[in-house]
């Protein structure tokens, strides 16, 4: 439940910032997020607050979209582990627009990252203006096994030369598919046109909390940067370890190419393409090595010291025997 | 002590002695088809006892009064183990000056043995080692020292059910081991151990070889040549009485493979328990087998008991080969001292049912109050199986041969009888 | 077929048992390099899912995550995974008992191997008397309860209680030595940490790092110290009599001469001094077998498949076992 007011306050605060019509980010990118914008929820989000809300396997799974707002030219890919593609439905709701899909056969088949795309094209002011919302998510059940841990295949999220700007990560997941980003981590990420690398894309990232970082993609189309610690609880007693950040990359091109799109010309092209993730609270912050060593090695001493002790108690037994109780 | 007397009757005793293992020889030798091998055991006995020969050991001679002392700890220790329990009417006599009348036959021949001669085999005993088990054998401990003995009392549980008398066996087995070391001035290591390990069990297998081939019916070998072979296990070189074993296996084994059989095809399948027959105390094995029978079976520390079960251990470390060793003393024993000896009822039936026996011989020297007492409960326990049961109280004398062998006829006759009827 | 029976009982099962441990050990740690993934979740032994590159997963793990849901959804869909995931694991357990333990568990293995290097010390191993040996006895189904409680404990309020919080998650594992011990194996330390996120994890991995170190002196000293305390063991037992594989003895031929409980590493009395029982797997055997080469009874004891025998103690092999030793 929490989370909702957070995505809203992203929303905001991504338009506060983003005040710079030129830049990524302008608020004319589209989104998509795993609940309702609005914050209507439809019945428990299981776990959202835990992490593994996608660890779940569902016959039929839905994203959000954070706008009422896309042309008729609007289409849903789905891009599945297996690397064949499917459409998925767009609906509109009082949420807005959502995109539902078929994750079945739920029997392993499906196994590791579905990528998402909502791919909208118009012309506005003589400029095709493709607006590209991609999600990776991870379609998993332990009770399948883990039998693609190693298929570096099915968890690395594959990118499609059909998608005119998108952004791809690596890495997203540990061997149990479950996220493994956490803050102070480095993330690296590509920006690929038509599967191609994009130099010098401008490239923004901004946490829910406010945090942003504008960046522009080096030859090989990559850009890296490393997610900041932005939960401060009130106390320890508060601290969740499983405390969800959110974050958004978004990255914007231009093209000088004129042409014609559903009878209106147009003499550039400007592509945004915007990929959500999530991160959690650094393991270091609230493990230690420290105590845990020191723990097992004070055990471990005191009770081998014991057991010597012991030993050598009745080592004595057996050789002396001592009656004097100082009569 | 050494007055003209006592040489008189030391001399006396042993010329006695001597016609007695003569005689006792003559008898066991007695038989049509004697083993080829079993040559090596009559000549052993032939120049040890009756003429008065003398062996030659490797080493300090650990006397040793019972079949609980741990041998192999004696082995590895550098010494030689040596078992004193003596068969003889002569020391019998002789250790009458000792021990009450009623006292057991075997108890009073060692105590007079030891008081005659001093030695064993003209060889002199560093130690002599008596376990706490029956009463004969603990106030005869305590007669030798009088008598100045090296005497070192091994404490046994007069239990073996509970963990705790295991331990405290356990833990007198430890301390025999560090008295062993001390008096040969040899550490008993993990090495010597095994070693000494691997020959004992290897006489237990080569031992369980003979007594499977006893199972075999017709009988391939008499009761008699196996009780002697396990009475030169007393005192002779462990690896040569192995050896001789192995050939009288192997012979006896091309016996069984051609057909060949001894006695009768359907001689009566004596099982023998009770106290044990000693050399050349074997006058009712021998009187069995004369008169037709065969002992296929014994229960008797002389024999099966001594030499039947071999030491396990996990570990070749002695914190647990030394444990092993004396398990292997105490958790398989049946001797009656123990108290509950339901295992010796368990044992017996099973070897009765392993051997096809036809009838059990109980012997009991007069003054073995322990055997004496568990004849009800062994009666109870066969009184349902069809095998008869032939209680004989008896001692190292011959005066009583006349009525024992009339009634171990009487006997056989009734076995044979009901055999016939089946 | 009656050479190959007789060759098979005069063989060394301890020899056996150790490459074929170390075989059991490379396939479940490092099973995963091979992309092997064997019975996946159903593993009645410690596969430990916390080691990365395992090649199946100790059965604990799925099943304190299965129990944690509303008792109401018992007759659900998530109700017949449960049920499943516990039918999976009884056929593989069923097909080799407890043998398991002695030959699969690569907890087990590990401290075989701690056996073996105090053996090389020349340092004594303990044993335990009759008193805490019964007494522990129930520890591990106290810990079995405290597991399945647990993990129902935090969908359900049981006994009134509030629903534990969703840190009690896998509770056993926190504190099971396989999770911290295990995935050194592969390199990976990140299990040696306390987790000090709340209350519940502080204590519970607190709890895992202090069992760690006591399973170190434990093994040390102790044959399988763990195994007797170990919850899967319990677990198993009940479900032992099924077994297919069997441990018989036949008391008529026992001599009681206590070989077997000689060689038994976890101590078992009734192996020697229990004359009535046919089927005498304890609930802490693990059934290595160790106690049918000690076995110098032919036929006393016998481990059995579907009623066939498998290993039989004969007279033969005891003496050749044994003379090949020092």
């Amino acid at each position: 439940m929490k989370n909702h007011p957070l995505i809203v306050l992203v929303i905001v605060l991504m338009t506060v910032a983003c005040s710079q019509p030129a830049s990524a980010g302008s608020g004319e990118e589209i989104f998509l997020s795993e609940s309702p914008p609005r914050g209507h929820s439809h019945g428990k989000s299981r776990g959202g607050e835990q992490g593994h809300s996608e660890h779940r396997a569902a016959p039929v799974k839905k994203f959000y979209l954070n706008t009422h707002a896309i042309s008729d030219n609007a289409a849903a890919y789905v891009l599945r582990p297996d690397g064949t593609m499917t459409k998925g439905t767009l609906s509109h709701g009082e949420d807005g627009w959502s995109v539902t899909f078929d994750t079945r056969p739920l029997d392993s088949s499906m196994d590791g990252v579905f990528n998402v795309y909502i791919v909208d094209r118009e012309v506005v002011d003589q400029t095709l203006l493709l607006k590209v919302a991609k999600m990776n998510m991870i379609n998993h059940s332990c009770d399948w096994g883990h039998k693609y841990k190693y298929d570096t295949e099915r968890l690395t999220p594959k990118s499609i030369n059909e998608i005119p700007l998108e952004i791809t990560a690596g890495g997203l997941w540990d061997g149990y598919f479950h996220t493994k980003t956490m803050s102070g981590d480095t993330l690296t990420f590509t920006v690929l046109h038509e599967g191609k690398a994009v130099e010098g894309a401008k490239v923004k990232v901004s946490t829910q909390t406010g945090w942003t970082k504008e960046l522009k993609t080096d030859s090989r189309g990559k850009g890296t940067f490393q997610l900041i610690r932005d939960y401060y609880p009130e106390s320890w007693d508060d601290f969740n370890s499983r405390k969800r950040g959110n974050f958004l990359v978004t990255a914007e091109y231009e093209l000088a190419e004129s042409g014609e799109y559903s009878g209106n010309q147009y003499n550039k092209v400007r592509l945004i393409t915007t990929f959500p993730w999530k991160y959690n609270p650094q393991r270091n912050e609230y493990t230690s090595y420290a105590y845990g060593i020191s723990v097992a090695t004070v055990f471990a001493c005191v009770t081998g010291f014991g057991i010597f002790l012991h030993r050598e108690r009745r080592k004595r037994r057996y050789r002396e025997a001592d009656l004097d109780e100082k009569a | 002590m050494h007055t003209e007397r006592f040489e008189r009757v030391k001399k006396s005793t042993n010329l006695h002695f001597t016609m007695e293992a003569d005689e006792a020889l003559r008898k066991i030798e007695d038989f049509p088809s004697n083993p080829g091998a079993m040559g090596y055991f009559y000549d052993l006995f032939r120049s040890v006892y009756a003429n008065g020969g003398s062996l030659t050991h490797k080493g300090t001679i650990i006397g040793t009064m019972c079949v609980q002392v741990p041998e192999e700890l004696i082995l590895a220790a550098g010494a030689v183990p040596f078992r004193l329990c003596n068969g003889a009417h002569a020391f019998d006599q002789a250790g009458a000056e000792f021990m009450p009348a009623k006292a057991c036959s075997l108890a009073r021949a060692t105590v007079g043995m030891l008081h005659i001669n001093r030695s064993v085999h003209k060889e002199r005993l560093g130690m002599v080692v008596v376990p706490a088990t029956c009463d004969q054998k603990r106030k005869a401990g305590e007669l030798l020292r009088e008598m100045g003995y090296n005497v070192y009392i091994l404490e046994v549980p007069s239990s073996k059910n509970s963990e705790e008398a295991r331990h405290y066996w356990q833990n007198s087995v430890k301390r025999f081991t560090a008295e062993l070391q001390h008096l040969t001035g040899r550490k008993i290591t993990k090495k010597s151990l095994g070693t000494a390990i691997n020959l004992t069990n290897e006489a237990r297998r080569q031992f369980r070889r003979l007594y499977n081939f006893r199972k075999i019916s017709p009988p391939v070998v008499y009761g008699k040549d196996a009780l002697l072979v396990s009475n030169a296990y007393f005192f002779d070189d462990k690896e040569r009485w192995l050896q001789a074993l192995t050939d009288l296996n192997n012979e006896l084994e091309l016996k069984a493979l051609k057909g060949e059989s001894v006695g009768n095809r359907h001689a009566p399948r004596i099982l023998f328990t009770g106290s044990p027959p000693v050399f050349p105390h074997l006058k009712i094995p021998l009187l069995l087998e004369q008169s037709g029978a065969i002992v296929a079976a014994d229960e008797v520390c002389s024999s099966t008991r001594m030499l039947y079960d071999a030491v396990a251990y996990d570990e070749s470390a002695l914190y647990d080969m030394i444990p092993s060793v004396a398990d292997r003393y105490l958790k398989p024993c049946t001797c009656p001292f123990l108290v509950l000896n339901d295992d010796r009822r368990r044992r017996l039936k099973d070897m009765a049912g392993q051997f096809a026996i036809d009838g059990i011989v109980y012997q009991i020297f007069s003054g073995c109050h322990l055997y004496e007492m568990e004849q009800r409960t062994i009666a109870k326990t066969f009184a349902d199986s069809g095998i008869p049961l032939l209680f004989l109280e008896t001692d190292y004398s011959q005066e009583d041969t006349g009525q024992l062998s009339t009634r171990i006829e009487a006997f056989l006759e009734s076995i044979k009888a009901r055999k016939r009827r089946k | 077929m009656k050479r190959l029976r007789q060759a098979i009982n005069n063989s060394d099962i301890s020899r056996f048992r150790f490459h074929f441990q170390l075989f059991a050990f490379g396939l479940l740690i490092y099973g995963g390099y091979l992309a092997i993934d064997f019975g996946s979740n159903y593993i009645p032994a410690f596969a430990c899912p916390f080691v990365e590159t395992r090649g199946g997963t100790c059965y604990l793990y799925p099943l304190q995550h299965q129990l944690n849901m509303p008792l109401s959804q018992l007759f659900s869909g998530r109700g017949i995974g449960l049920l499943t995931g516990f039918i999976t694991f009884l056929l593989m357990f069923v097909l080799f008992n407890k043998a398991w333990c002695g030959f699969a568990c690569p907890l087990g293995t590990v401290q075989d191997w701690i056996t073996k290097l105090r053996n090389r010390f020349g340092i004594r191993y303990s044993t335990y008397s009759e008193t805490v040996f019964s007494r522990q006895k129930n520890i591990k189904y106290v810990l079995l309860a405290l597991l399945l409680l647990l993990s129902l404990g935090m969908s359900n309020s049981l006994f009134g209680m509030q629903k534990l919080s969703g840190d009690f998650s896998t509770s056993y594992c926190m504190i099971c030595p396989g999770r911290t011990v295990l995935p050194l194996f592969t390199g990976d330390m990140s299990q040696l940490v306390i987790d000090f996120s709340s209350k519940t994890k502080t204590v519970l991995t607190g709890l895992g790092m202090a069992v760690t170190g006591l399973f170190f002196t434990g093994a040390f000293v102790k044959k399988r110290f763990f195994c007797l305390l170990c919850p899967m063991s319990a677990l198993q037992y009940i479900f032992s009599k099924a077994g297919l594989l069997r441990l018989k003895k036949d008391g008529m031929k026992c001599t009681r001469c206590g070989n077997c409980y000689r060689v038994c590493d976890v101590g078992i009395r009734e192996i020697a001094d229990d004359l009535e029982s046919t089927m005498i797997v304890q609930d802490d055997c693990m059934m290595c077998l160790k106690c049918v080469s000690a076995c110098p009874e032919e036929g006393c004891l016998k481990a059995t498949f579907l009623g066939l025998p498998v290993y039989e103690a004969t007279e033969q092999g005891f003496f050749k076992r044994m003379g090949g030793r020092s």
